[in-house]
């Protein structure tokens, strides 16, 4: 993993954007960017070019899927890999998020000294397929 | 021989002779008196006193010989009466008259013969006295002279008795009479005045059963019983008075004891002095006459009892209208007793006044005019043949009333005359109750089925709604009138009545009492076209005749919407509480994971408290939210084969740092190679990380949880033991229960939520199997659920079963069950396969006809089995059905098309497109190309209208035509007739193909056929539609085989 992974968090809640950011800065090879809402996330993403989104879903305003089919109707993001963090867990949920385009789901509460490298095994998925 | 000669006079003298009335008559001692004389004087061995008539010579008196008379012409005496005085033969052989006369030449070999003739004093010769002997001898004059006076003597008797008319005339008189005596079916007897029986008829001999010699002498008293004993005393001394006594009834005795009823009557009988000197009795017998008036007595008492008995009252009136007879029904429900009735009341007396004079009025607008009163009642009876029959108010004697059905009938005599009238009636108070009753019951059956909430229709068959009540009017809008009569098809959306034409009839064949439909639900229709989630409860009657369903329907958007938003609460609260616990738990476990060095331990444990409890809660929360899964029945399982020794490895490994935290070791200490099992592999794990983890926790420190699988028959047994400290006794049956826990203090110690194992037992029951326990208080406990073994492979199909033969490859046994039991509907063996690798595996060692294939199988994907087919030569024509959960767009990648698939069935399989596609696989043999050879045209009509629905059918009519036909196209059957006219029709077997089945079809029983190349011989006449098919399917299908 020689590359800089570059990561774009978004949360409405700031107490779990804290965790997120203090879960993952200390990493080396990651570089976090933090957005509080889908709105925002559209906005920067242009700019940012995040090599994958990591994105709530109950969120006021846009929602998670809201903000994922934002994204895809951008041209350059059709095909920006997204992870919904999310409480939504039960299995009908997951395969609604997983038919909406999402690459996998990490469930809340997540274990923030185990996010590192959860995140580093779907990344490492992702590059395989 | 000398016939005896027949005198001039015999007209006369046989006149004379009958005038004796002596032929035939008994051997008489004043004959035989004289003869014995003769016999004696004369020391003649034979004598005789013989009377000559027309034919035959008749002794009157016989000494010395065996028979009583000879023909007349052989006789002697036949001459004898010819002479003067007497005719003497001194030897019959010298005489040329008699020499040779059987009598002298046989018995009794008469060589003497001397005979006196009877001269009657009118001067005719009726017979003679005669002496014979057995040799020549000669009378002297004194011994002729005494047998002349012997006649003389026999001629005086002979006279004697006819000399005596008027005694024989008194003697016919008294003949007469004992005649008519002895004739007499009454016995008739006599008696002296101290009772001696003097004569007795044989009437009396029937009656008594005492022959007339038994009796006569004998005491009158041993016919009549002790006990009347008397009556004989009294009878006599009457009698005695010159009274006369007349027919008295009384009971003799017979011989045999047993008692006769008898009539009698006594007249005395006087002496020729006028003096009383017995009594006649005539007696007659009584006891039929007694039956049969017992019997009537009897009938008479048996219709009055069922007259009294009948729940009707029975009441007869004479043609003015009082009554004759009133039954006890009459008595018990008028109040009036017959006593008071019969004779002095009318029936009218007990009808409401103002209905008689209502119903008067009635008749009197009809024609019929009549004052109110008895006429009333019987007005119409009178005129009419039959009953009146109509309902009236009966009021008692205490004055309440009654309402009954009155039917009132004329009585008439032979001439027509009426003689009285009739009345039956019948209270109908409780029939009027209970049609009430019904009225009432039927309103509140119709009440009950408007109010209530679901929708009630009846069915009748063809679909056709029958009712249809509120609610349903409520449910789909439309007003009953609007249905019934109509299909209940028009209830259903338009994608349902497309899908199955026979909608009803699918309900009503395929659910009987059963909620229909995916999840038991089904898409309702309104009026306005909308439709909506319906729950139908169908269940099946048969009214009379003919079967009707009766649909129960239920609304359930309602519930589907609250099962929806409880759904999505349980989901939001779930949520809700993880997004703040995600909070906590991320900032205790960064702050424990990275600074946990620069805390102080007093704080650090804190912190870890704090972590451990948050990480308790999010277990909490995940259970709470499985248990409310499997509660509404919506935990998902994903069933596949897996092996239980990998699954309980993985729970161990899972389970080991757990283990290490408490220094218990875990050990998979009893297992089989492998466990192949039908189960949700998540789930499976689950279950065990629950029993693990129990054990783990109750274990002492050092201790061992042993994990074991064992094979039990066609099931794994699966066992978690530790040897903690068992479970207290009085916790066990509770302790599957929600939040069960020993020892509440345990919660603390102990970790956990106390839904572990409820939830276990529940996923244990989803996979067919059961959770149980043994426990020893402070020696240990083990859990432990038996899953049934997956097969991989269920051979079913025989190789002499003649059905068509199918694989089934299909990783879920359930599924694979009911799809062979479809195929077994549609007369197809199979056999059953869970995995690619035993379908390949198989297929190399059996043919089929086909596959049905799954393609989620556990080892390989069912589109790559499929190009593994078509890849090996042997399997690349097995027609393949697929039948699974994708669609065949979600294969997109794949064509299909290339291949040897027929039909591509989604989950859950509609059996009719089932049976098309089998029909399709089947193509080539349940359409067979059959040749008939046979000259009739019309049993070629026949035969072809049976068979062309299901086959190519094809005909020739000559051996010529068929030969060619044989050399144009091949055939896979050959319906061949024997005799055609050009030839046998055996003549075809050398040129058919050996691959073509035959089937002889002849007009004869044919028994010479080669049975190496026909199939089959069947005889046009004994062969029904139904035979013939049934043949032509088997001998086919042994052609597939």
């Amino acid at each position: 993993m020689s590359e800089l992974l570059k990561i774009m968090y978004v949360d409405d809640e700031a107490d779990i954007r804290t965790i997120v950011e203090f879960a993952l800065e200390d990493e080396d090879d990651f570089e976090l960017k933090i957005c509080a809402s889908g709105q925002e996330a559209l906005d920067t993403v242009g700019d940012y070019c995040p090599d994958f989104i990591l994105l709530d879903v109950m969120m006021p305003g846009m929602d998670g899927p809201t903000t994922l089919q934002r994204l895809r109707e951008l041209p350059d993001f059709s095909c920006l890999p997204v992870v919904f963090v999310t409480a939504k867990v039960q299995p009908h949920e997951v395969a609604h998020f997983k038919a909406i385009g999402a690459t996998d789901v990490i469930a809340k509460p997540f274990d923030p000294m185990l996010l590192p490298e959860q995140v580093r095994d779907i990344w490492r998925s992702i590059v395989h397929e | 021989m000398l016939k005896s000669p027949i005198p001039i006079n015999e007209t006369l003298r046989l006149q004379a002779l009958y005038a004796l009335d002596i032929l035939d008559t008994p051997a008489e001692e004043r004959f035989d008196r004289l003869t014995r004389i003769a016999q004696y004087s004369l020391q003649a061995p034979i004598v005789l006193v013989n009377l000559v008539d027309a034919e035959r010579v008749w002794f009157k008196s016989i000494q010395g010989l065996e028979f009583t008379e000879s023909p007349r012409e052989i006789s002697f005496c036949g001459h004898a009466i010819l002479e003067p005085e007497a005719l003497v033969v001194q030897d019959t052989l010298a005489d040329p008259r008699f020499s040779d006369n059987p009598l002298v030449l046989e018995t009794p070999l008469i060589r003497f013969y001397a005979g006196v003739p009877l001269t009657l004093s009118n001067g005719l010769a009726v017979g003679s006295l005669c002496v014979l002997d057995h040799q020549p001898r000669q009378l002297s004059i004194e011994q002729l002279a005494l047998l002349s006076d012997l006649a003389q003597c026999v001629i005086e008797e002979l006279e004697r008795v006819r000399q005596q008319p008027q005694l024989t005339e008194m003697a016919l008189a008294q003949a007469r009479y004992a005649a008519i005596i002895n004739s007499s079916d009454d016995a008739i007897m006599s008696k002296t005045l101290d009772g001696i029986i003097t004569s007795y008829n044989p009437a009396a001999e029937k009656l008594f059963g005492y022959t007339a010699q038994e009796a006569v002498g004998q005491p009158m008293s041993m016919l009549i019983p002790p006990e009347r004993a008397d009556e004989e005393g009294l009878n006599l001394s009457r009698i005695g008075h010159g009274e006369r006594i007349d027919h008295f009834e009384t009971v003799r005795i017979r011989k045999d004891g047993s008692p006769v009823e008898v009539s009698v009557r006594i007249s005395p009988i006087k002496d020729a002095a006028g003096e009383i000197d017995g009594a006649s009795l005539i007696i007659h017998d009584i006891s039929a006459r007694k039956r049969r008036e017992q019997d009537f007595a009897k009938i008479s008492r048996f219709n009055q009892a069922v007259i009294d008995g009948a729940d009707h009252l029975i009441i007869t009136a004479d043609a003015r209208g009082i009554i004759l007879s009133f039954n006890r029904a009459a008595e018990a429900s008028l109040g009036y007793s017959a006593e008071e009735s019969v004779g002095k009341l009318s029936p009218a007396l007990f009808h409401d006044g103002d209905e008689i004079a209502r119903r008067a009025q009635e008749l009197t607008a009809a024609g019929k005019p009549v004052e109110p009163g008895f006429e009333v009642l019987v007005k119409l009876a009178r005129s009419q043949n039959g009953g009146d029959t109509r309902e009236w108010t009966y009021v008692r004697k205490d004055g309440t009333r009654f309402p009954v059905s009155l039917t009132v009938s004329a009585l008439r005599d032979a001439s027509g005359a009426i003689t009285a009238f009739l009345g039956i009636a019948t209270d109908i108070s409780e029939r009027r109750q209970a049609a009430q009753a019904q009225r009432e019951n039927e309103i509140r059956l119709r009440a009950i089925l408007d109010n209530i909430l679901d929708g009630i229709i009846t069915i009748g068959e063809r679909g056709i709604v029958e009712s249809f009540n509120k609610s349903a009017e409520k449910i789909f809008g439309y007003a009953a009138d609007e249905v019934i009569g109509n299909n209940v098809r028009m209830l259903m959306p338009d994608s349902s009545r497309s899908d199955q034409d026979g909608y009803p009839h699918h309900f009503i064949t395929s659910s009987k009492k059963k909620i229909i439909g995916m999840d038991g639900e089904l898409l309702g229709r309104r009026k306005d076209g909308s439709t909506f989630p319906m729950e139908l409860a169908v269940s099946e009657m048969r009214l009379a005749d003919t079967w009707m369903s009766t649909g129960i329907v239920r609304d359930i958007s309602e519930r589907k919407q609250v099962e929806r938003m409880k759904r999505e609460f349980v989901s939001t609260v779930s949520h809700e509480l993880r997004t703040p616990l995600t909070s906590i738990r991320g900032a205790l476990g960064l702050v424990i994971g990275k600074f946990s060095d620069s805390l102080p331990a007093k704080a650090l444990q804190l912190l870890e408290t704090a972590n451990r409890n948050s990480e308790r809660l999010t277990l909490l929360i995940n259970d709470i939210l499985d248990l409310e899964k499997i509660e509404s029945g919506r935990l998902e399982f994903e069933f596949k084969a897996v092996d239980l020794v990998d699954i309980a490895g993985q729970a161990i490994i899972a389970n080991e740092s757990y283990g290490q935290q408490h220094q218990v070791h875990l050990r998979l200490a009893e297992a089989p190679q492998s466990a192949i099992i039908w189960a949700d592999e998540h789930r499976l794990l689950q279950v065990f990380s629950n029993l693990i983890s129990n054990a783990v926790k109750f274990s002492p420190a050092g201790g061992t949880v042993d994990i074991m699988v064992h094979r039990r028959d066609n099931r794994f047994r699966i066992s978690v033991k530790d040897k903690g400290r068992g479970i207290p006794a009085g916790f066990r049956h509770h302790i599957f229960q929600r939040f069960a826990q020993a020892d509440s203090s345990d919660t603390r110690q102990k970790g956990g939520t106390g839904l572990g194992l409820s939830i276990t037992k529940a996923i244990v029951e989803r996979h067919g199997g059961n959770i149980n326990f043994l426990s020893e208080e402070g020696a240990g406990s083990e859990f432990f659920f038996d899953l049934p073994e997956w097969l991989e492979v269920i051979e079913q199909a025989q190789t002499a079963d003649n059905r068509p033969h199918m694989l089934i490859c299909e990783d879920n046994p359930d599924v694979a069950m009911v799809l062979a039991e479809l195929l077994a509907h549609e007369e197809v063996a199979s056999d059953r396969v869970g995995t690619a690798g035993a379908a390949l595996d198989i297929l190399k060692r059996k043919r089929y006809c086909g596959m049905l294939l799954d393609l989620g199988l556990p080892d390989m994907d069912g589109l790559a089995l499929i190009q593994c087919l078509y890849n090996n030569e042997a399997t690349r024509d097995l027609p393949i059905i697929v039948v699974t959960g994708r669609t065949r767009e979600d294969s997109g990648a794949w064509n299909g098309e290339v291949l040897s698939v027929v039909d591509w069935l989604q989950k859950p399989v509609d059996r009719e497109r089932l049976g098309l596609a089998l029909k399709q696989i089947m193509y080539p043999y349940t359409r067979p190309r059959i040749l008939h050879v046979e000259d009739d045209i019309d049993f070629l009509q026949v035969t072809e209208a049976i068979l062309a629905d299901d086959s190519d059918y094809i005909y020739a009519t000559s051996l010529s035509a068929a030969r060619d036909e044989l050399g144009r196209n091949d055939y896979d059957l050959i319906l061949l007739d024997l005799s055609l006219p050009d030839g046998s029709g055996l003549d075809l077997l050398d040129v058919i193909n050996p691959e073509t089945k035959v089937i002889v079809f002849s007009g004869q029983d044919a028994d010479k056929i080669p049975k190496e190349q026909v199939s089959a011989a069947l005889t046009k006449a004994k062969t029904s539609n139904k035979q013939l098919l049934a043949t032509i399917r088997r001998v086919i299908n042994q052609k597939i085989n």
